[in-house]
């Protein structure tokens, strides 16, 4: 078991509240709100919240995309074939068509769910196009309640999640530089991984002007260096150690002075 | 084992849930598409991200069950917008606290499924989707090793041959036209590419032989050495360059650990190298390290070194470090795996006939 971080406990309660919300819609819809598939509002609430807003946004797009091109694609089938055999069919012309159509695997994955989830179940098979309409709908709602609560509670724009993921790497450098704990060379690697990442969805995003300030270029310069210096510093040889050391120190010293944000 | 082509893998995906599908109508297996989406899960992806995703999927489930269940069991007389609250929140603890990183999705599905869409029989429709999902996970999972299997060791090898590729180019220009630091950059986003590829490989090892993890621990150390190979190139290329003089080895051993360093490179790639080559690297460490410890012992010692001298002297102790770690990341760098190459070794030679 994994001890749970602040943000995941976040998640969790948004995930919550989000879940209290769809359920007041999908009971406010009537007497039976299953009638027009509306317990489908809730799986869009489950799919989104995801930790970061852009992967949320993702997983949305993928979600409604693929189940409108998964119907479409049963819905052409359908008049032809409707048996088993369907579904082999609808998947792998799922897979042909879309990697045609540029959609992305998690896009695929959904537009094939949908396509088994039609010609599987009898009492969605029942329902025909509306069937799409509705799952497709519902979902879009869920996932809109999810991206709403999403963005009122606690929201982190990228920018300040690269602050943040700055923050993280030079204390962790600065407690290998003063070897009070060893920091494997693997470990800073892969947090620096990380931090790039986030960086390019800076860079994606409407702050990205912000990261070609000179200041900004600078510190991300003085943080590489740093980094380099520290991970050299876990691999080099004892008694050469204390260049990449002094190095490092020297870059982090630079960078001690907070990033001022727009 | 070779890459399967797509299309081929298409069809085998396709006809296997044909069936799948069929048998469960057949069966009339409870929530049996349920069973269809665990294998389509699985078999999505190559065998190493078939066994996470399903893994997730499985896991998620479970954690959904049990989130549906002390939900609806502690809030009986709660409104439902209420137990629905309480069931997602307790779905993505337990997904969060069980490692999960996209499963708390399939939790979270379980909980709406059982409170909105079968509030009154959620117990037989929670209970049968976690049996069936199970179900369906380990069929994917014996299908995605025993038909047309696609590994995922095949697909890391052939990037992480691209990659050693590329740095035996990039070692191959240190003494003449180093390149600049966006080849590097290249390099490395090459070589993130390839860590994330690792848990894939340890999950496709745990279902081949869980006994066994050298797959595993050989890609960590190829990724390990060829890191440190790629950033001493990174440091060395200005160090070189606005160096003089090399001060540690003759003009004649750089161009001899150079040209030994790209052939043993090239080497970890196809699997065939000298035995001299690998002698060779040896005997430069040798050379480097009595020369460095010289240089220490003398050029460098703290009344030797003249007052404005000691920028150079950095710069000598940094390519001192540099060299010594690049030569000793590629004496260090793990030769492939012999059943690995065994099979290559086999293709190559049903071709040539």
């Amino acid at each position: 078991m994994k001890q749970l971080s602040a943000d995941q406990i976040r998640n969790a309660l948004q995930v919550g509240f989000a879940g209290f919300v769809a359920t007041a819609v999908f009971q406010a819809l009537g007497p039976n709100p299953n009638q027009v598939d509306g317990f489908y509002i809730l799986y869009g609430v489950a799919r989104s919240l995801l930790p970061t807003a852009e992967a949320s946004l993702a997983a949305a797009r993928a979600r409604v995309v693929g189940t409108v091109f998964g119907g479409v694609v049963v819905a052409l089938l359908t008049l032809v074939l409707s048996n088993w055999l369907a579904v082999g069919i609808g998947y792998v012309l799922i897979q042909l068509g879309g990697r045609r159509l540029g959609l992305n695997q998690a896009t695929l994955m959904n537009a094939c769910i949908t396509a088994i989830l039609l010609l599987a179940v009898p009492e969605f098979s029942a329902l025909d196009g509306w069937y799409v309409f509705d799952r497709a709908g519902w979902h879009l709602v869920g996932l809109l309640i999810g991206m709403a609560i999403e963005r009122l509670f606690w929201f982190r724009p990228a920018l300040q999640r690269l602050q943040d993921s700055e923050k993280r790497l030079c204390t962790l450098m600065l407690t290998a530089t003063s070897g009070k704990e060893s920091i494997g060379a693997e470990n800073l690697i892969g947090l620096y991984a990380q931090h790039c990442k986030i960086r390019s969805t800076v860079l994606q995003s409407h702050q990205a002007g912000t990261l070609q300030l000179p200041g900004f270029v600078e510190r991300d310069e003085l943080l590489e260096q740093a980094l380099q210096h520290a991970v050299a510093m876990q691999r080099a040889p004892k008694d050469l150690r204390h260049i990449d050391q002094e190095a490092c120190e020297e870059a982090l010293a630079n960078l001690s002075e907070p990033l001022r944000s727009p | 084992m070779k890459r399967r082509p797509r299309a081929a893998l298409t069809l085998r995906n396709g006809a296997l849930l044909a069936f799948v599908v069929a048998t469960c109508h057949f069966l009339s297996l409870p929530e049996g598409v349920f069973l269809a989406l665990g294998v389509l899960t699985v078999l999505e992806s190559d065998l190493g991200g078939g066994v996470i995703a399903g893994r997730e999927r499985f896991t998620g489930t479970l954690m959904g069950l049990v989130a549906v269940v002390i939900s609806s069991g502690a809030l009986t007389a709660a409104p439902q917008a209420i137990q629905v609250c309480a069931g997602l929140t307790l779905a993505r603890i337990f997904g969060f606290a069980a490692g999960l990183t996209s499963g708390y999705i399939v939790g979270g599905q379980v909980v709406a499924g059982s409170l909105l869409h079968h509030s009154s029989n959620w117990w037989y429709y929670a209970f049968w989707r976690t049996i069936t999902t199970l179900l369906g996970v380990m069929l994917g999972i014996v299908i995605s090793r025993q038909i047309y299997s696609e590994r995922a060791i095949s697909q890391w090898q052939e990037k992480c041959n691209s990659w050693l590729m590329e740095l035996a180019q990039a070692l191959s220009k240190l003494n003449t036209s180093p390149d600049g630091p966006q080849v590097f950059q290249n390099l490395r986003t090459f070589r993130n590419e390839l860590r994330q590829g690792l848990p894939e490989l340890a999950a496709e090892q745990s279902v081949l032989d869980a006994h066994e993890n050298r797959t595993l621990l050989w890609a960590q150390q190829i990724l390990q050495q060829g890191s440190t190979v790629m950033s001493c190139c990174r440091d060395l290329a200005p160090l070189l360059n606005s160096s003089p003089k090399n001060p540690f080895i003759s003009e004649q051993i750089m161009d001899a650990l150079i040209s030994c360093g790209c052939t043993r490179l090239k080497g970890l790639t196809t699997g065939d190298e000298s035995a001299q080559n690998l002698e060779a690297l040896h005997q430069i460490q040798g050379m480097l390290q009595v020369g460095v410890r010289r240089h220490l012992n003398e050029d460098l010692s703290p009344k030797n070194v003249m007052a404005g001298m000691e920028m150079q002297s950095k710069m000598d102790l940094l390519m001192a470090s540099r060299l010594i770690l690049l030569v000793e990341a590629l004496i260090n760098a793990p030769h492939p795996l012999p059943n690995l190459w065994g099979q290559k070794h086999l293709a190559d030679r049903v071709k040539s006939w």
